[in-house]
């Protein structure tokens, strides 16, 4: 019942704020407006006189914005309950296992060379090199976390999580070093994709990243079984006659695919992995049936509503999302932590 | 019928277990002895199929145990282990729940709705379904996994329920429930192989007595026949009287206190300290 609610108020929720996001900004547009502009466009309203303007503002500015930001918030609050998971513990996320390390490590190498010899590939491949490269990134150091964590032919979770800091503390040092070498112009565009934004959402890459982010959403809750015996112990998982090689080989694998493609257009957006999960929890207990289809709600309404206020609050000033996820998630994640005191100290 | 035919099993060149052969038929409860590190748990790993043994077979009704499907396995056999921790505040009734996963694929059909309902109710847990692990005792704890276990195998027959020290943590009436339900499955066909360390708690519930030393099977039978101060001494290292109880006709022992004197041990020490640690 509580959960059947908590899933009504985010689907009502997220459905406004879509609407507000698409009318908010530079040029204001009612929301009458915003529904007939959109009816029209799907083929439900003919002949009406919209302002063209308008229009293209909507659909081809807007949407795919609100549209990045609704997959990548999902695929955030979907493959943080994961991680935290078959990590169990809650504190996890998917940076964790070197995804977000490896991303910013390749991004961070591309802008600085992009001067030198990446010229040539950026000039025929345009933006996209940063996202692909990005994804690459993320995805090799995720491979080398996993094979570093495995022993008799099984990942260890122990491991991986050691494995995970080392690659990590690597990522990190060459993303220091290359950092470092970087000129003013670099280090702010670099500064500005750590810390994440929606701004570069266009159809070409929206559509790009769509499968990469969609099917981890919609195939991880078919694990939630395995999730949540993974709380009692691999070991048992066994005895239950669950397989736990592949429902960790799976979740790794989706969560990579899911935050990789993410990181690569958006930059790396904190917070969101662990706060919404979390939150969840709190609100509708810990079974990962419920906490992984309602964080993936309330990850896409957290993002979509923190990237309206990044690119509102100081217009024209566009503020990096990240700093907003911060600015919004800490106090409401503050205020849970002090209300269940209790139920915390037994997470 | 379990069949272990001269099982052994090595670590890094140590053997745990050595040339342990024994067989068990449905309807039998049977207590697993021994002193500490003796191979018992070791032992109930290779009997529940979570190792291999490196020498040897174990065959379940006829059929080589580690030829049967995961799923196979998880219909005919359940395990309640030593260690159960649970690192995330579920509820009672989805950690019984979690017992029948194997066994259906979305959603919990009637039978397993059933088997959790019946489960909790014989642990004594039906009042407390909705309270999380997390702020339960030890006992009350063990409690939810054995009704987990219990699930799992709730509509089946002839499986094989192994419980490595069942008993850790729970009060005096659930040890006697435990060892109670066990023989209550036993008598419909189970086979129950449980590691206990309660000799006496044992001897009033199991049919037959494995006793295990230094990785081997030391003596095996009915309670009467292994329970002497001979295979006492030479198992745990301790003197014990036995008897036979007058009104239960078990057999029964007593063993002899071991007295110390606390110079003996506490030689460092001066004489001041070990009064008020004594």
């Amino acid at each position: 019942m509580k959960k059947t609610l908590t899933f009504l108020i985010l689907i009502a929720a997220l459905i406004f704020t879509i609407i507000l996001s698409l009318g908010l900004g530079a040029m204001r547009i009612p929301v009458k407006e915003v529904i007939t502009i959109l009816a029209s466009k799907a083929g439900l309203l003919s002949n009406t006189a919209e302002d063209p303007l308008a229009a293209g503002v909507i659909l081809m500015i807007r949407l795919p914005r609100v549209i990045l930001g609704l997959m990548v918030g999902a695929a955030l609050g979907t493959t943080g309950t994961a991680v935290q998971g078959i990590f169990r513990n809650p504190l996890a996320e998917p940076g964790l296992i070197g995804i977000s390390a490896g991303a910013s490590m390749m991004t961070v190498i591309i802008i600085a060379l992009e001067g030198l010899f990446f010229i040539q590939i950026s000039q025929s491949l345009g933006y996209s090199l940063l996202a692909i490269g990005a994804f690459f990134g993320s995805g090799l150091a995720a491979l080398l976390v996993y094979t570093l964590s495995k022993t008799n032919g099984q990942p260890n979770m122990a491991l991986m999580l050691l494995a995970g800091i080392a690659i990590n503390a690597l990522a990190g040092a060459f993303t220091g070093l290359v950092t470092y070498l970087s000129s003013e112009q670099q280090l702010r565009s670099i500064t500005f994709w750590m810390l994440g934004s929606l701004g570069g959402a266009t159809w070409g890459n929206v559509l790009c990243i769509a499968p990469f982010v969609i099917l981890p959403i919609v195939i991880l809750p078919t694990f939630s079984k395995g999730l949540n015996v993974f709380a009692i112990g691999e070991s048992q998982a066994e005895l239950i006659g669950l397989n736990t090689k592949s429902i960790k080989v799976w979740v790794v694998f989706l969560s990579t695919m899911a935050v990789g493609a993410s990181v690569s257009v958006s930059g790396i957006i904190g917070f969101v992995g662990l706060l919404v999960p979390h939150t969840m929890r709190l609100i509708g207990g810990v079974n990962h049936k419920f906490v992984l289809p309602a964080s993936a709600l309330a990850g896409a309404l957290v993002l979509t509503l923190a990237d309206l206020i990044s690119r509102t609050i100081v217009e024209p000033i566009e503020l990096p999302i990240g700093v907003i996820t911060a600015l919004l998630g800490t106090p409401i994640f503050i205020y849970i932590m002090l209300r269940d005191k209790k139920k915390i100290t037994n997470l | 019928m379990l069949r272990v035919e001269a099982v052994g099993f090595k670590v890094n060149q140590r053997n745990l277990l050595n040339d342990v052969s024994f067989n068990i038929r449905s309807g039998e409860f049977i207590a697993i002895m021994g002193a500490n590190g003796a191979g018992k748990s070791t032992l109930m790993k290779l009997l529940s199929a979570e190792q291999t043994p490196t020498s040897g077979t174990i065959s379940l009704h006829g059929k080589d145990l580690f030829t049967y499907s995961r799923k196979e396995l998880s219909t005919k056999r359940a395990m309640l282990q030593q260690q159960n921790a649970i690192s995330m505040p579920f509820s009672v009734e989805e950690v019984v729940m979690m017992g029948r996963y194997g066994q259906y694929g979305h959603k919990p059909v009637h039978r397993d709705e059933v088997a959790v309902a019946e489960a909790m109710e014989v642990c004594g847990l039906t009042d407390m379904a909705d309270r999380t692990l997390l702020t339960m005792s030890g006992g009350e704890q063990q409690r939810v996994h054995l009704a987990r276990v219990l699930a799992q195998l709730w509509d089946q027959k002839e499986a094989v329920l192994l419980l490595d020290e069942p008993l850790n943590n729970m009060d005096l009436q659930f040890q006697h429930q435990t060892l109670g339900i066990a023989s209550a499955l036993a008598k419909k066909g189970f086979i129950v192989i449980s590691v206990l360390h309660d000799i006496n708690l044992a001897a009033q519930y199991v049919s037959r007595m494995i006793l295990m030393k230094g990785g081997r099977k030391w003596w095996d039978g009915s309670p009467a026949e292994v329970l002497s101060p001979a295979h006492i001494y030479n198992t745990f290292s301790i003197n014990a009287r036995v008897y036979t109880d007058d009104h239960t006709l078990r057999t029964q022992i007593i063993p002899d206190e071991i007295c110390l004197d606390a110079q003996t041990f506490n030689s460092n020490m001066n004489p001041e300290a070990s009064v008020i640690i004594l």
